[in-house]
């Protein structure tokens, strides 16, 4: 598992960049929005320490706590990646409204 | 202390009460009355100074302080001694005929608000620069001084060559200010005081310190800028566009001697040793041969005593170079005589131009008949300026000649006397060429109106400085014991025992004196011949000067370089820009990597237990991401999307987040139907039309971030940076915030400002969908008027 976790990590981040260098705007949408994936578990990564309990007081069972600090920032992550998210697509969805275009590379040099 | 900072102010408040009233007096024609009630500025200024002279005596210097940025040890502070004085002097007294002759010489059209306004503010500036006593508050007027100068010599703002010149003027000075700025600083490393009369008590500290050639090197570069040494001295010449009574004022007495004031200022602490002596006058000397070279080929008169202004300054440089007694007092000596007869010379030029409607020796000459008492001011004036017995240049010269030969650190023997007579002749010569072909020879053609005489008002300033000429010669010991000596004795640290007089019995000086008007003679009269090959040199060979660096270097260059540049970073293709961005993250990543020394330990690795639902979720995950960015129809690449989600959701399970699970299933599965709703309004995925070596590099780019991502994590993973906080967490948790969920706990109470922003975020991003799904694009005016029509 740990070796595959960084795996994981890799090909998010991989899969993301190679999405996000391509010319239609909405698969730099795709690639954001898996690069985020990828952050999130990098996160939940480095507080993991192979079995550990949920960290919920009050049924202890001996095992160690796994590390509540990473989730609560993952917490916050996802939420507002969602926000991003839904930006980006109405963003996008407004310029090929107005530039009648999806591709990056046109979009370049136009007033709406 | 009142005194001091009314000297300072006046002028500065001056200039303000003028901006504040600049609504009302655009509107009145102020005619002559304006200048006439500014001239009581530089009047009180100077009465204050000359009233300060007799307590000079009685010893110590005056310094006043009020504290600016205390923590800093930097003060607004002044300093009252012989030097501050002798300068003080200069600039006001210059100022007031200055400004009487700029009565009469703007004529009702100028905008003479704005003229008052700046000429108020450089006279402030440069008064703050000679009596600050703290090298910030120093250099804060020598900025200022800066400033005034371009907005004067752009005062004709509409023509072309003021605006060169004003920005030349500027660029050239400000580099130099900044120099200078650094120079302070490293000043500041050795003394560890931005107060000037500490400074000057710590010579000896400074002088054995390595840091003194680079400090040094630095204040000089500002000093030399300002005070036109070659090879930066090519802003003065078109400095000459502005306004004369501001080339009189500025570019002969004032602000080209702020550099030579500072040097003299900091001579104390810097001086005597011999790579003092070979910058400052090695500039020095150079920069007088030079641009008495040029000066002999210029037919513009007012560009004949711009040259002829530099090679002076090099010569006061010069003496100030050597750092002897002697020589310190010859400059002090010499720099009130230029002050005096050059700023009648350039007087004279203003009136000429006024009267013939050109100042060009092609047009001008032969003016002793239609304008006489102009023509009496030049013959003193030129004869002071060529070193001839009477007036005051003969007595600083034979000074100068005198302490050629007693130079410290002279190379060899000989050669710097020389040197120096070989100047003067280009000074004898061109200070004839201004006489003879000003006002005896006839020009090869008209002027374009007949020349006729300056009124009185015209002519107060320049018969009275003409006077002061006179009296320097005639009778220096008026000046030399109240003024001089306690000037010089600033220069040299030393109590100065001046003995001025035109004779001294038959010596050196007396016999190259003797060589330098015979041999001056000599070019004189053959002047038209060697300009010819002057003209000829300078065509043939353009580079040979610094205004071909200043112009192809820097007004080309820079321009060229920063669009080079800017195209470079800014194509405006989004992949560049990303390009940028990855490659710096990951370097970043590798250096961080490096740095703290991390080393891939893969049997550790492969030891950890792992279970084979957990096992299962991340290959699917690492599939269904691939999929994402492989699938060429679009609904696959969402679908994928949304698995790769839900199984990163199902990663959290396995992993003991189950908050993180439930969050992540809602916001994908809403991510997933939104993301379906907006494709269904875009067009279908298009073909990407590239090339086999553009796919290459976007392959290549993106394995290269997973795999350093992925060998940055195995490497994270197996180390320990910081403790974690949690423990904390986990401990208070219930007993604190009354939780035992620990993770809501921390989201709600722990870092409750946080969720906040988090919400905020969210607002924000649902204002701006909000906006862009419903305002409408904005026509353009010109449409919109004309549908109203």
């Amino acid at each position: 598992m740990k070796l595959l976790l960084p795996l994981a990590i890799g090909v998010l981040f991989g899969a993301g960049t190679y999405l996000m260098l391509q010319k239609n705007i909405l698969k730099l949408v795709l690639g954001l929005s898996l690069i985020g994936h990828g952050a999130n578990v990098i996160l939940i990564s480095s507080g993991w320490i192979g079995s550990g309990q949920v960290p919920i007081l009050g049924k202890e069972e001996g095992a160690p706590f796994v590390d509540p600090l990473p989730q609560a920032l993952i917490l916050t992550a996802i939420v507002i990646g969602f926000a991003a998210l839904a930006f980006l697509l109405v963003l996008s969805l407004r310029v090929y409204r107005d530039l009648k275009t999806a591709n990056i590379e046109e979009i370049r040099g136009q007033r709406g | 202390m009142t005194a001091i900072l009314t000297i300072v102010f006046l002028p500065f408040a001056a200039s303000l009460f003028i901006l504040v009233l600049s609504p009302v007096l655009q509107k009145v024609q102020v005619g002559k009355k304006l200048g006439s009630a500014v001239a009581f500025v530089p009047f009180v200024c100077l009465s204050l100074i000359i009233a300060w002279i007799p307590e000079l005596k009685s010893g110590a210097p005056a310094i006043f302080n009020i504290s600016w940025v205390k923590t800093y040890g930097i003060e607004l502070s002044f300093l009252v001694d012989g030097l501050s004085i002798l300068f003080g002097i200069l600039i006001s007294g210059i100022g007031f005929f200055v400004v009487i002759y700029s009565v009469w010489y703007l004529s009702d059209k100028e905008d003479k608000v704005k003229f008052y306004l700046y000429l108020m503010m450089f006279m402030g500036a440069m008064l703050g620069v000679v009596f600050s006593n703290n090298l910030f508050g120093l250099f804060t007027f020598w900025e200022l001084t800066s400033i005034s100068s371009f907005l004067l010599i752009g005062f004709w703002y509409h023509k072309e060559a003021s605006r060169y010149g004003a920005t030349k003027a500027l660029v050239i000075t400000g580099l130099g200010g900044i120099a200078m700025l650094a120079g302070f600083i490293v000043l500041y490393q050795i003394t560890e005081t931005f107060d000037i009369t500490k400074i000057l008590t710590m010579g000896d500290t400074i002088r054995s310190s390595p840091l003194y050639v680079p400090a040094l090197i630095l204040i000089f570069l500002g000093c030399a800028t300002k005070s036109a040494q070659f090879p930066f001295h090519i802003w003065l010449p078109n400095a000459m566009e502005a306004p004369t009574p501001v080339s009189a004022y500025l570019h002969s007495a004032t602000m080209v001697k702020a550099g030579i004031f500072l040097t003299a200022r900091l001579s104390p602490a810097f001086s005597g040793t011999a790579f003092w002596t070979a910058l400052v006058a090695g500039f020095g000397l150079t920069t007088m041969v030079v641009a008495g070279v040029l000066a002999i080929r210029q037919t513009d008169l007012k560009a004949l005593l711009a040259y002829s202004t530099i090679s002076q300054l090099g010569m006061i440089m010069a003496m100030l170079g050597f750092g002897t007694q002697y020589s310190g007092e010859a400059a002090v000596v010499h720099i009130l005589n230029h002050a005096a007869f050059k700023a009648a010379l350039f007087m004279v030029v203003g009136i000429i131009d006024h009267g013939c409607g050109t100042r060009d020796l092609t047009y001008v000459g032969n003016l002793r008949k239609e304008m006489p008492h102009s023509y009496k001011i030049a013959v003193i004036g030129c004869l002071s300026m060529a070193g001839l017995p009477i007036f005051g240049g003969f007595i600083s010269k034979e000074m100068f000649y005198e302490s050629t030969l007693h130079m410290p650190f002279a190379p060899v023997p000989f050669l710097i006397p020389t040197v120096a007579v070989l100047a003067s002749l280009f000074t004898f010569a061109y200070s004839f060429k201004f006489l003879i072909w000003g006002f005896f020879y006839k020009a090869p053609e008209h002027p374009p109106h007949h020349p006729h005489e300056a009124p009185m008002l015209g002519l107060a300033s320049p018969v009275f400085l003409a006077l002061m000429v006179i009296l320097l010669g005639l009778t220096p010991g008026l000046f030399s014991h109240a003024l001089l000596e306690p000037a010089a004795a600033a220069v040299t640290g030393q109590p100065a025992d001046l003995h001025l007089g035109l004779w001294h019995g038959i010596n050196t000086p007396l016999i190259m004196s003797f060589f330098t008007v015979v041999l001056g003679t000599v070019i004189f009269m053959r002047l038209k011949k060697i300009n010819a090959v002057q003209d000829e040199v300078s065509a043939s060979v353009p580079w040979l000067s610094p205004n071909f660096v200043y112009n192809k270097g820097f007004l080309e260059g820079i321009p060229l370089l920063t669009r080079r540049c800017l195209w470079w970073f800014q194509s405006g293709y989004l992949k560049h820009y990303l390009f940028v961005i990855i490659a710096f993250v990951m370097a970043s990543v590798f250096m961080f990597s490096v740095s703290q020394g991390w080393v891939l330990q893969l049997d550790r690795l492969f030891k950890t237990e792992m279970t084979l639902v957990q096992g299962l979720t991340v290959a699917f995950l690492i599939c269904a991401a691939t999929a994402t960015a492989v699938f060429k129809n679009r609904i696959s690449a969402i679908l994928s999307l949304g698995m790769t989600g839900f199984l990163v959701a199902f990663l959290y399970v396995v992993m003991g987040a189950p908050d993180l699970a439930l969050t992540q299933y809602l916001v994908e599965a809403v991510s997933v139907i939104l993301i379906l709703l907006v494709f269904y309004f875009m067009p279908p995925y298009f073909e990407e039309k590239a090339t086999q070596n553009t796919k290459a590099v976007n392959i290549g780019l993106s394995v290269t971030v997973g795999v350093v991502m992925c060998f940055y994590m195995l490497m994270v993973m197996d180390s320990h940076l910081v403790q974690s906080i949690s423990q904390y967490y986990l401990e208070t948790s219930e007993k604190l915030a009354g939780g035992r969920n620990v993770v809501n706990v921390v989201i709600v109470d722990y870092r409750g400002f946080d969720t906040l922003f988090e919400i905020c975020v969210f607002a924000i991003a649902i204002l701006g969908i909000y906006a862009m799904l419903r305002l409408k694009k904005k026509t353009n005016t010109k449409t919109r008027e004309a549908t109203l029509k």
